[in-house]
This record gives C-alpha cells, sequence and structure tokens, in this order.
C-alpha cells in the first residue's frame, strides 16, 4: 500500500498519512474488511515514527472510518455511503477554499476566478 | 569470575609464552651459577609487567566500558584481577619449580629456595596491593606514573635509611643498642632463613596485604569518576 | 503495556565545571526516544548514569521500573549499549568477543548475533582492530542486540559514519521497536536521523533539558518566524535566539498557538523548524 508522504508538504506527517488513507477509500482502492498494515509495520515501512502513524490511524478512527480490533489489527471500517459522500464534499469544500484563499492572497479578482471555474468546469466536467 | 581471568590469560597469551621462557632461562642460569636469590627481580618485573599489560587491555576507554556495560559485578571485576595476579606469580615460578623437580632424577642437586620464594611473593604480592587501587580509581595512565614515583622513592627512602642506620650503628655503643638491633636482627633473621616456615610468613602477609587492598580497591572502583 | 521503560528524575551530577542539573527525562515502553544536544551539553553523561558507569550526585533512574544501582545487574542483562566509540579488546577477534560477552548474558542467542554479522557483511574472525569505524559500530550493535535486550541505550552511534550505514542503523531500530515491549534510547548530534524515527525528542543544553516531549508535537509548536526589524517592537520577550540581519531579523518561537493568539503575524513569515533550528536558537540565546 502506497501512501503517498513529503517532507515539502506542509501539512504534519501524521495528517498527509490519514489523508493518505482516506483518498484510498474514497476512491474505493480500500474496500470495508480490507486489513491495514499494523501501526508499527507502517512506520517502519515509512521510516517514520511510531506516534506519528498510531496518531494518523487515531484521525481515522475517530472518523469511523477504520476499526482497530486489539490484538488482530485494523480493518477499514464499515462506513456510510452517505457518510462517505458527505465526506467526499467535505473534502472538495476544503480543497476549494484552498484555492480561493490564495486567490485572494495574490489579488485575483472574484469575477476572474469564477470564470477560470466555470470554463474548467465546462471543459473537464 | 572463571571468564574474566581466563581472558586476563587470554590476551597476554603472546606475552605469557614468552615470560615462561624467559623465567626457565633466568632459573636455569641461576641453579647453575648457585645464586637463588637472583631469581626475585627478573620474577617481580615479569609478574609485575604481566598485569599492567592486563590493566593497560581494561583501561577505561578500552575494556571497561565493554565490562561494565554487561551484568558484572564491579567487584568481580576487581577480584578477577588479584586473582590473576596470584595466577601469574604460580606461572613465574612454574619452570623454576620445574627444573629444580626434573634435575633431581638427573643427579644435579637443585634445592628449592624456599626463603628467595617467599620473598619474591611478597614483593610481587606488595607491588599489586599498591598498584590495583591506584589502576580501579584513576586508571591506567596515572597508575602507571604513580607507580614510577613511588618506587623511585621507595628506593631513595631506603638508601637513605641504610646509611642512617650505619650511622646509628656506629654512634651508638652496641650495649645501648641492643634493645632496638636485637629484635630487629631476630626479625631479619626469621624472615631470611631459608625455609618452609618463612616463605609460608611471607605468603601469609601476601594474602593479608592483597585482601585489603582488593577491599579498597572494590570501594574506589564503585565510586571512581570514570 | 503502558508502563516506561526509563524513567530519570531530578537528576544531577557535577564534573568539576562541568554541571548536570535536574535531569528528568521519561520514555514509555515501545518507543524511541533521540536524545540531542551539542557536544559537551551532556548527553554521554547522562547515557553513563544510566549505565550506572559513573555515580550520581543525586536523583533517581529508573530502567524497567527498577533503580539502576539496587537492580544492575537485573537491569543490564536486558539493555544493550552501544558506546559513542566502541571499544572492546583489540587484539581479539570479533567472534572471541562475543563468545566472552555470551557467557554473561542469560538470554544470548547465537543465530542473532550470526544473522547480523551476515546480514552487515562482518567477518568474525577479524580482529577488532582490523575492523573499519562504521564496521566497529555495526559489530558493537551486533552485540548489543544478541542478547534479546528490552532496552536498546546508543551513545552517538552515528557520529563519524556514512550515509548509508546510518540509514543501516535506523533500519535496525525500527525492526528492533517493532516488539511493542522494547524501547529506545539513543543520542545524537546528527538531528536529521531523530527526525526521522524518534518518537520523542529531550534536548539538552548545557547540563539542562529544555524541552523533552513528542516529536511531532515540538515540530508542530516550535516556529521560525522572519520579518522586518520594524516588525519587531513588542514581539522580543516571546522570540528566543534573535538573529538580525541586515534586512531582516530571524528568531525561534515556542508555541505557534500562543504566538498568533498575542500578537498579529499576518506581516511575518511563520517556518517550520527542524531540530537543528531549534537547537541553532538555543545555543545563541546564551551568548
Amino acid at each position: 500500500m502506497f501512501i503517498p508522504i513529503s517532507n515539502s508538504d506542509p501539512r504534519p506527517l501524521y495528517e498527509q498519512i490519514s489523508e493518505g488513507i482516506k483518498n484510498k477509500i474514497l476512491k474505493g482502492e480500500l474496500l470495508p474488511g480490507d486489513a491495514l498494515p499494523s501501526i508499527r509495520q507502517l512506520a517502519q515501512d515509512l521510516k517514520i515514527s511510531v506516534i506519528t502513524t498510531k496518531r494518523a490511524y487515531f484521525e481515522l478512527e475517530q472518523q469511523k472510518l477504520i476499526i482497530t480490533r486489539p490484538g488482530k489489527g485494523s480493518f477499514i471500517a464499515n462506513y456510510d455511503v452517505n457518510e462517505m459522500a458527505s465526506l467526499n464534499l467535505l473534502e472538495i469544500e476544503h480543497q476549494i477554499k484552498g484555492v480561493v484563499a490564495y486567490a485572494k492572497r495574490t489579488g485575483v479578482l472574484r469575477k476572474d476566478l469564477e470564470d477560470i471555474f466555470y470554463k474548467i468546469l465546462k471543459e473537464e466536467y | 569470575m572463571f571468564h574474566l581471568v581466563a581472558k586476563d590469560f587470554y590476551i597476554n597469551r603472546k606475552y605469557f609464552l614468552l615470560v615462561i621462557l624467559i623465567a626457565g632461562l633466568i632459573s636455569g642460569t641461576m641453579f647453575y651459577e648457585n645464586n637463588i636469590s637472583g631469581i626475585v627481580f627478573p620474577l617481580v618485573m615479569i609478574c609485575y609487567g604481566m598485569l599492567t599489560r592486563s590493566c593497560y587491555h581494561d583501561d577505561k576507554d578500552r575494556g571497561n566500558i565493554f565490562l561494565r556495560m554487561m551484568p558484572i559485578k564491579p567487584s568481580t571485576i576487581v577480584f578477577s584481577k588479584y586473582v590473576f595476579g596470584l595466577l601469574v606469580i604460580v606461572v613465574g615460578f612454574f619452570p623454576y619449580m620445574a627444573i629444580s623437580f626434573l634435575g633431581k632424577p638427573l643427579g644435579l642437586e637443585l634445592n628449592i629456595e624456599y626463603g628467595a620464594m617467599g620473598i619474591s611473593v611478597f614483593i610481587i604480592s606488595f607491588a599489586h596491593s599498591i598498584y590495583l587501587p591506584v589502576f580501579f580509581k584513576y586508571g591506567y595512565m596515572k597508575a602507571r606514573t604513580f607507580q614510577t614515583v613511588f618506587y623511585i622513592g621507595i628506593m631513595i627512602v631506603s638508601l637513605s635509611l641504610k646509611s642512617f642506620i650505619e650511622t646509628i650503628k656506629l654512634s651508638i655503643p652496641i650495649s645501648q643498642g641492643q634493645w632496638l638491633i636485637k629484635p630487629l636482627s631476630n626479625m631479619v633473621e626469621l624472615f631470611s632463613q631459608n625455609n618452609v616456615m618463612s616463605s609460608i610468613m611471607y605468603i601469609l602477609i601476601s594474602f593479608i596485604m592483597l585482601g585489603i587492598s582488593a577491599i579498597v580497591s572494590v570501594r574506589l572502583y564503585q565510586t571512581e569518576r570514570r | 503495556m503502558e508502563d516506561n521503560i526509563l524513567e530519570i528524575i531530578n537528576l544531577s551530577r557535577s564534573y568539576g565545571k562541568f554541571k548536570l542539573s535536574d535531569v528528568n527525562i521519561v520514555l514509555p515502553r515501545g518507543y524511541i526516544m533521540g536524545f540531542v544536544g551539542a557536544n559537551g551539553a551532556g548527553k554521554t553523561t547522562t547515557i553513563k548514569l544510566i549505565m550506572n558507569m559513573i555515580r550520581r550526585d543525586s536523583g533517581e533512574i529508573n530502567v524497567f521500573g527498577k533503580d539502576n544501582i539496587k537492580y544492575e545487574m537485573q537491569i543490564k542483562d536486558k539493555i544493550g549499549y552501544v558506546s559513542e566509540q566502541p571499544v572492546f579488546y583489540d587484539d581479539l577477534t570479533v567472534d572471541w568477543t562475543a563468545h566472552f560477552a555470551k557467557k554473561f548474558y542469560s538470554n544470548w542467542d547465537d543465530t542473532i548475533f550470526t544473522g547480523l554479522l551476515k546480514r552487515f557483511n562482518i567477518d568474525k574472525t577479524k580482529k577488532i582492530n582490523q575492523l573499519s569505524k562504521g564496521m566497529k559500530m555495526k559489530t558493537a550493535l551486533a552485540l548489543a542486540l544478541s542478547h534479546r535486550p528490552e532496552l536498546l541505550i546508543l551513545d552517538e552511534p552515528t557520529s563519524g559514519l556514512d550515509p548509508i550505514v546510518r540509514d543501516e542503523l535506523l533500519e535496525i531500530l525500527m525492526e528492533f521497536i517493532q516488539d511493542e515491549k522494547r524501547g529506545v534510547f539513543f543520542s545524537s548530534h546528527i538531528t536529521s536521523d531523530i527526525e526521522k524515527i524518534a518518537d520523542y525528542v529531550t534536548l539538552i543544553d548545557n547540563g539542562e533539558i529544555v524541552l523533552s516531549e513528542e516529536k511531532e508535537d515540538i515540530l508542530n509548536r516550535w516556529k521560525l518566524v522572519r520579518g522586518d526589524h520594524r516588525e519587531l517592537k513588542g514581539l522580543k520577550e516571546d522570540l528566543i535566539g534573535l538573529r538580525l540581519s541586515k534586512t531582516y531579523f530571524e528568531a525561534l518561537i515556542k508555541d505557534i498557538d500562543a504566538f498568533e493568539k498575542k500578537h498579529d503575524t499576518s506581516s511575518l513569515v511563520v517556518d517550520t523548524a527542524n531540530l537543528d533550528d531549534i537547537l541553532l536558537h538555543l545555543a545563541r540565546r546564551e551568548n
């Protein structure tokens, strides 16, 4: 299981990992019941600290995306499809917010931003 | 304990063969010249040399860290050096005894000088008793310097003492000095007798000395600043 | 298991002019702690105190929950230790050294030792003084791991070693920690190694512990700020190790959240600080 993490990413490592796994769930690469590597295995694999992977899994547990059974490991939870969809929307909202913030910082006008958005929608979606 | 002592022998194995060879050679020469007390000095040097060599390997930036990281009691480390020191004496005397023993059937009259042996054991033990506490407290380099200074000191003191006694001897009439000279000369006579008794006495004193030294060493080793 | 594998409480030791004062460190089982500090900050002294190689003046050290002096033998049977410059008996072979060490441990496992030697490509018939620096460290590591220790204590294991050997070491440590009953305490002044794999970081400066926390918390909270000289007003008391260059200032801040609440940071640049940055600015603080 490849989880993209990068030193140049400003997000903390654990967030990169939990989001990486979340993305795989959203895309359907990981299905309910699928086993995840153990916290320690994943840490060794990525050569990062155990606490980091532990925290990443904890985040996912909080979001009810995975469940951890003591002594057995962590698995993808039987998540609610609707909940998943709303989570997905939340993610999109989050990303658009980033774009808008960037536009604001660089002084792009609201009108231009709207134009770009509709143009892309037209072409790609 | 056994492994520590065995380790000391193993580390010194090459030197050890040399020691037996030299000790044998010297013993042979001494028998030949019939001047057995001459064996004392070389034996002392050899035994002392072997002990300090093993200490060198166990010095603070060397074996000591290795030993102290393992579950070995500090006192065991200390005692093992004393045991090694004693065994070294046995090894040093081995050729001497062997030659005497083998000479008999050949019709050679090679008697063991117990007195000389006792003195040797005493001097070696004395050297070890002084050296080891200093080593366990301050390490190899400082102990070596200390020893050098110490023995030069002893030599100067004993030489001046000798001339001092001679002056006293000359200035005090024999009859008046008896009370001092008599017991002294009695003692000297007792210790210089070439018999098993005096040898045993020397060895006994040596053991007491080493025992006290070992206790001091354990104390110092546990509080040292390594 | 939630207990602590290593606990240091108010440890003090003075050494002529050098003074190690009130050291407090806690390492829970299952994790790696990196011990960072400049040369002479007190890393080796602390480690030697844990190993009871030198005497403490006051304080307490518990390993596996037991006093390190009272239960020294029991504890050392379960500690693997690699010293700054691994020294054994120069004239003896790797194999002999292992056979010697084996006699003193209750849990020695030959297969671990031979396995590690093979992996490290070390010829066990070689004498210690024929090994390169990296090889010596690896031999020491193999010896330290072969009696199935629970706690691994490494004093500057990576100093003077090439990146490949250092990477191998990190790999070994991550493997070691797969068993959650174990722990690793290692000192280094190469902070990138610690930044990679350590769960906890303890920073020592001039004989005092500056911080000892989860690494991620440290890296998330401690930040570098840069800005125009004009912005300095009112900030100074919250800046650590301030450095003024011609056009801007740079300093360390302890807690970005608190800082942002207190000050307007819109015209400042807030940057991630790595352990080196933290060390550097803390060192500057004294001058």
